[in-house]
């Protein structure tokens, strides 16, 4: 019972270390950590997944209707 | 047993400075808070919403009130950088390796802390359309 304690306050430890303060996001706003900052072609299969799945009409362009076929 | 299980489960959340609680003295020593009422500005140079608020603050004036920036970036060539763009007309201190901000702990930035007399009056997390007008609120809330 013990040893299951241990081992469970040592994983929530490690948990405490992953959390980053919001002071400490420096790296993470720089801009290659945007999503699609490497690749044109993300942005754009993201958009066309993201138009066809709303069906809607967005101000970044004209989607179809909802069947991702455009 | 139990109870250091308790206390290791709730060291994971360790809370900043609330409303009504007193500044440590050596951040107060470190910040140079003085008797009165301080307005603590917390930012960073890569922080698109601190760039975006803080020209409002510029010109910010109340009567017996002193505004304070502390830069949180760790790096100091850029922070200072980026105050000279700005040209703040109000004291900045830098902290780069987090020491003030982590007392407060607030949950994003820009966060802006009042201080009365040594003690957490007030605090404003987040950017706001009009700052200004919300800050000149907040400090005649505490002013009653």
């Amino acid at each position: 019972m013990r040893g299951v304690l241990i081992l469970f306050a040592l994983l929530f430890s490690g948990c405490k270390a992953l959390h980053v303060k919001p002071w400490e996001k420096e790296i993470f706003a720089r801009e290659i950590f945007q999503q699609g900052a490497c690749s044109d072609r993300f942005v754009e299969a993201q958009h066309h997944i993201y138009f066809s799945k709303e069906g809607s009409k967005g101000g970044e362009g004209v989607a179809g209707g909802g069947c991702g076929c455009n | 047993m139990r109870l250091s299980l308790f206390l290791s489960l709730f060291s994971l959340f360790l809370w900043g400075y609330e409303i009504g609680d007193p500044v440590d003295p050596q951040i107060a020593s470190r910040l140079h808070l003085q008797k009165g009422t301080q307005v603590l500005l917390f930012f960073a140079s890569w922080c698109h919403s601190c760039a975006r608020e803080l020209p409002q603050l510029k010109d910010f004036s109340s009567p017996g009130v002193e505004l304070v920036g502390v830069d949180v970036d760790e790096d100091l060539r850029a922070a200072r950088r980026f105050q000279k763009k700005l040209s703040l007309p109000f004291r900045v201190i830098n902290d780069p390796q987090g020491e003030i901000i982590s007392q407060f702990n607030p949950v994003a930035i820009p966060a802006i802390y009042i201080v009365s007399d040594g003690v957490v009056k007030d605090r404003i997390i987040g950017s706001h359309p009009d700052i200004r007008a919300l800050l000149q609120e907040r400090l005649r809330r505490i002013e009653r």
